[in-house]
């Protein structure tokens, strides 16, 4: 053991510039993952964190369509059969009045009345604490879901302010007729109903007389103030006793999780909207909305192929390293040194510089991560609320787990290699050579595993009809296959790199040329490992590029749409009064139209007016525009179709204030027509709809209109914006942009919300430098005598250098090359796994700026990377070379 | 003549296959016994460091047989080939062969360090000699292995250089290095493989004569390969080879060794 350790740390310690930059490789790959996942949580975390504070923790809340009291048991027993969906939880509110009731130890007669605009009481079912951690009791006990006993939890301020406390009795009281009044939607218009008038409309008639009763409650706790209980005025029974509080008045709605794995936020939408409305899935699915998703994925995968690519560069380093003692292995085997120590030597570095590259992960992760919040580049893009609340143990101790293990499977295959060795090989030669036949050995084992993953992966682990991971599961093997045919190939043609090498070198002249070319022959292991590692990394650049510049080309063609000739501009309530005056006196509001109407159904609906449809696509189909003015029709924006799968012709069910659910039929989908910054999943109604079904005027609103405004320029908006503020008043002209400024943001969003990927990138571009220096100081290593030679024969130390660096360069170029080939099929299949994931109509584009980046990245990174060993070179002594053996 | 610790028998060594088949070391038997110094001499490419390789186990022939401490060398499995050239066999190449990270004084110890707490495996071994392990039937007492290192130090002058690296030695020292590292565990036999190729006259025979003690003094046997007659000189026995074939009918034994005896020889087999 003494003679594994001493060797093991002397080889650690002699050059400790190669161990720190091996270990530092290993670091630098898992902490580019450890701090991935860790932002990724966190960024959910900061999400839920802001959601969640008042809300049950809930991920759905679905509203029935049909709203009768009678139906609720079947509608909750209708959502539980769904496998998909977890914790269904039936919730229902109503306004009523609490008072004190005197207590059997209280003073006689003494009464204290809640006096206010009433509480809020809510019925839930018991899986709102179990499922949904709706509320927290801050003192007494919870309610007893399955007694009789009317019960109550009151929130403290609501105790506080009637005088009672756990164990107290109460009444909640209806509230008189006259203040039980609501307003609703008819027939487009706002009318005041009295419930109990069943069928009787109002318009503003003299109420109703009090004809309630009190019901008498027994509080058993009050409510922490979190979740449900942060509402003051919030008091809570059992769903049993809502039931009959509430009677006819009864609205049910539920919370519900569903199971992410195996399905997607729009399945569960498409799989309910026959029966349901899914409310405000904004709010609940932080971070799970489709294109989120697909971000998120895109980070973690990204993420992890970094961890890959810097596993496999320091697999090749550690592997390249045996070249250096190939000779010292023969030694130790010549001299008595059997296989399983020699392996004890090599598993005792292995292990040393995996745990050395584990423990600076943790310090460079930290950083990273650190850098990231700084920055705000969080996994939902750039600019999102970010906090650190905790550390994912879980995932990060996997990832440095699988980290540290493949480090040692770097040690473990030089020892294949170095066991296998002949001892007279290893002693006279000094080298191992790169076997000429691709199908023996370890490399076949490892050629053939790699290989068979595509088809074993595809039939062991393929998921079932899910909708999100079928994309990512498909475009994951499609990817590793053709990595692996790639690869495959340039290991059974070995001699292709070392020739592309040479062919490349051959067009300059020189002596260093030609010292260059001869050497690329003989160091084909060294070739194969620099240039397959700058292949992989920057086939990686291309693809997170080229995806850029898709997502980019689709939002040039949203752009095209929906923004360019379009002037926006946001008005006050009081420039809103004014709005018909600044069509009249400013030429280029002429066409002003509002679109700032908008109610929330499974989706964004906006009231854009007919005439808008004068231009663009749909202009002079009258039909049409009739039908869209009279009809419950819609149009839909590309996104919000792709995303909930309608088209043209299709029937969608949105849930309206006048007639609860009505059909509305898809009369285009285009995203010429209604957009307003930001959203771009919307549908637009008529503003005759939107009185209609929702009782909403659109015209004279504050918010945003749009004007048909060909020809202005950036230029122009100063003036206009003082022309305007002229008609309506300073200061309440509240925002003047063009559609093309907005487009132009578009953009540069997309470049900020990839800050992540290219700081991914460059953690990973600096992983494969360090694996191109490792392999150039390798390099001079193994050739020092023979550059002590040349030196004595009166080679330069500049011309060494410039060797080196001839020979570095033309490596990045073939790697870039490369990279280049291998990432073409990968960024089209990035490109239509993100498409189906995230709905984005995206194409692939072969941009020169993805071109160029991979070319001059893979050049830059091998020259630069090989400075450090061609300055080594530069400074070896002479005699110190041709004695060292 | 003692009872041979070293034997082979109809040895022969082919590289490549079929038309370009060369043959290297053609059916070479030898004997050498316990004790003996023995070389064996011939020019370049005879066929000398390959016949070294093959009888120390290093290197399969491609035919014959080789008996080494009594055992059939290819008949073992090839981790107790390695053991047992950890048991008895120490090692001089002509390029020292050092480990570049382990300083003077670890280097001399390295063949102690493998061998350290662990029993020996080949028992069974006929050999005379010491061994850091113990190794063979040995009548002497375990060996102090601090003092033979110190012995060693001083006899190779290497006292004050102890802490330095291989870099920092001169071709001789490090050649001197080699020599104390292969006598270190008193091995039964020493194998040499043109041990002073590349340091100077003076430090060759100062190395030589070292070997000559070892024999001598420590009763240990040593198969020496060289071209040069002046290494001859030192040993008991010594052969010739010539494309590989081993010349015995003219091999020169006791009295016999002297330069010109090895002169008269190395000119009629126009070696």
């Amino acid at each position: 053991m003494k003679l594994i350790l001493l060797l093991a740390w002397r080889h650690l310690v002699f050059r400790p510039g190669k161990t720190l930059l091996s270990a530092l490789g290993i670091g630098l790959g898992i902490a580019t993952v450890v701090a991935v996942l860790t932002v990724d949580h966190n960024t959910l975390l900061s999400q839920h964190a802001r959601r969640s504070f008042t809300d049950p923790e809930s991920d759905l809340l679905i509203q029935p369509l049909e709203r009768n009291p009678a139906a609720y048991p079947r509608q909750a027993a209708a959502l539980r059969s769904h496998d998909f969906l977890k914790g269904v939880t039936a919730f229902a509110t109503g306004k009523w009045t609490v008072r004190s009731q005197v207590t059997e130890d209280g003073p006689a007669g003494k009464e204290t009345t809640f006096r206010g605009s009433g509480v809020d009481v809510m019925a839930v079912e018991s899986s709102a604490v179990d499922h949904h951690a709706a509320y927290v009791v801050d003192e007494g006990a919870d309610l007893d879901f399955g007694s009789d006993e009317p019960q109550l939890l009151l929130s403290r301020w609501v105790a506080e302010q009637i005088g009672v406390t756990v164990g107290d009795l109460v009444e909640l009281v209806r509230p008189p007729a006259r203040q039980r009044v609501v307003t609703r939607c008819v027939d487009g218009k706002m009318v005041k109903i009295v419930p109990g008038a069943a069928g009787r409309r109002q318009g503003g008639g003299p109420p109703t007389t009090d004809d309630d009763r009190a019901l008498l409650f027994r509080v058993v706790g009050l409510l922490a103030p979190t979740n449900l209980g942060f509402a003051r005025h919030r008091v809570l029974t059992t769903m049993s006793q809502g039931v009959k509080l509430f009677g006819d008045d009864l609205s049910v709605h539920f919370w519900a999780d569903f199971d992410m794995a195996a399905i997607d936020f729009l399945g569960v939408e498409a799989a309910l909207r026959n029966s349901f409305t899914i409310k405000e899935p904004k709010r609940a699915l932080a971070g799970q909305a489709p294109e989120e998703a697909a971000f998120r994925s895109g980070v973690r995968l990204c993420g992890f192929l970094a961890l890959f690519l810097g596993l496999y560069v320091i697999f090749n380093t550690m592997s390249m390293s045996l070249v250096e003692r190939v000779r010292q292995i023969g030694l130790l085997r010549a001299l008595g040194v059997t296989r399983g120590r020699l392996a004890g030597i090599f598993l005792v570095e292995g292990g040393v510089l995996a745990l050395l590259g584990a423990g600076l992960s943790v310090l460079l992760a930290e950083r990273i991560v650190a850098v990231m919040v700084a920055a705000r580049i969080t996994t939902l893009g750039f600019g999102k609320p970010l906090e650190i609340h905790e550390v994912p143990y879980g995932p990060v101790v996997g990832v440095m787990v699988a980290g540290v293990v493949f480090s040692l499977l770097g040690v473990v295959y030089p020892f294949l290699r170095a066991s296998k060795l002949s001892v007279i090989d290893a002693l006279r030669r000094g080298v191992i050579e790169m076997s000429r036949q691709p199908f023996k050995g370890t490399r076949r084992s490892v050629l053939l595993g790699l290989l068979a993953l595509v088809p074993v992966a595809w039939f062991v682990g393929a998921p079932g009809g899910h909708v999100v991971a079928q994309p990512l599961w498909e475009a994951f093997l499609q990817a590793t296959g053709i990595v692996a045919g790639v690869m495959a190939l340039l290991l059974v043609f070995q001699g292709m790199l070392p020739s592309a090498v040479k062919a490349l070198l051959s067009v300059f002249r020189g002596p260093t040329i030609t010292l260059a070319k001869s050497t690329v022959s003989g160091a084909r292991h060294r070739v194969f490992a620099t240039i397959s590692g700058l292949m992989l990394v920057f086939a990686a650049v291309f693809l997170v590029v080229s995806v850029l510049e898709s997502l980019k080309s689709e939002t040039r063609g949203f752009s095209a749409a929906a923004l360019d000739d379009r002037l926006f501009v946001k008005l006050n309530p009081e420039a809103a009064a004014l709005s018909a005056t600044l069509r009249g006196s400013v030429p280029e509001t002429r066409s002003l139209l509002p679109i700032n109407t908008e109610v929330f159904t499974a989706f964004l609906v906006r009231s854009v007016d007919a005439r808008m449809l004068g231009v663009g696509s749909l202009a002079g189909d009258k039909d049409l525009t009739r039908a869209y003015r009279e009809r419950p029709t819609l149009i839909l924006s590309t996104r919000c179709a792709d995303d909930f799968g309608y088209v043209t012709d299709d029937r969608v069910t949105l849930v309206t204030d006048a007639d609860g659910p009505v059909e509305f039929r898809v009369l285009a989908v285009t995203d010429e027509y209604g957009f307003a910054p930001d959203d771009r999943i919307f549908a637009a109604v008529s503003p005759e709809n939107m009185r209609r079904y929702w009782c909403r005027e659109s015209n004279n609103q504050p918010g945003w209109y749009v004007a048909w405004a060909p020809g202005l320029a950036d230029d122009d908006l100063e003036e206009l914006a003082a022309r305007i503020e002229g008609v309506v008043g300073a200061g309440r002209l509240l925002d003047l942009r063009l559609g093309r400024e907005i487009g132009s943001e578009y953009l540069a969003q997309h470049d900020r919300d990839f800050a992540i990927f290219y700081a991914i990138l460059v953690l990973t571009v600096m992983l494969a430098a360090i694996g191109v220096l490792n392999a150039m100081f390798i390099a001079v290593m193994e050739r020092r005598r023979e550059i002590g030679l040349l030196r004595a024969v009166g080679l330069t130390g500049g011309q060494v250098a410039r060797m080196l660096l001839v020979e570095s360069g033309a490596f990045g170029v073939v790697g870039g090359v490369l990279g280049l080939v291998l990432g073409i099929p990968l960024a089209i299949i990035a490109a239509r796994a993100l498409t189906a994931l995230s709905h984005l109509d995206l194409v692939f584009v072969l941009s020169p700026r993805a071109l160029g980046s991979v070319l001059a990245g893979a050049i830059l990174v091998a020259v630069v990377a090989v400075l450090l060993p061609a300055l080594r070179a530069n400074h070896m002594k002479l005699s110190r070379i041709m004695r060292y053996e | 003549m003692d009872e041979p610790i070293l034997r082979t028998q109809g040895l022969y060594k082919f590289y490549g296959s079929g038309e370009g088949r060369v043959p290297v070391v053609r059916d070479v038997s030898l004997e050498v016994a316990a004790g003996r110094f023995v070389t064996v001499m011939g020019p370049s490419g005879s066929g000398k460091s390959t016949l070294l390789h093959m009888v120390s186990g290093l290197e399969p022939p491609s035919s014959g047989t080789v008996h080494l401490g009594g055992l059939d060398l290819y008949g073992l499995s090839e981790r107790r080939r390695t053991l047992l050239r950890r048991d008895l066999v120490g090692f001089v190449f002509q390029f020292y062969n050092l480990i570049p990270n382990l300083t003077v004084d670890e280097n001399i110890r390295l063949p102690l360090m493998i061998g350290a707490g662990a029993a020996p495996v080949l028992a069974g071994a006929g050999v005379a000699g010491g061994g850091a392990t113990g190794g063979g039937d040995s009548p002497r007492a375990p060996l102090d292995h601090e003092a033979e290192v110190a012995r060693l130090v001083e006899v190779f002058q290497l006292g004050d250089k102890l802490k330095s690296y291989p870099h920092q030695l001169s071709g001789g020292e490090m050649q001197r290095v080699s020599v104390a590292r292969a006598l270190v565990s008193r091995p039964a036999i020493i194998m040499a493989d043109e041990p002073t190729g590349n340091i100077s006259s003076q430090a060759g025979e100062e190395v030589m004569q070292l070997f000559r003690r070892s024999c001598d003094e420590m009763g240990q046997t040593l198969l020496l390969v060289t071209h040069n007659s002046r290494d001859a000189l030192f040993s008991d026995e010594v052969h010739f080879i010539k494309d590989g074939h081993l010349h015995a009918e003219s091999s020169l034994s006791g009295a016999g060794v002297t330069a010109d005896g090895v002169a008269d020889t190395l000119a009629r087999l126009r070696i």
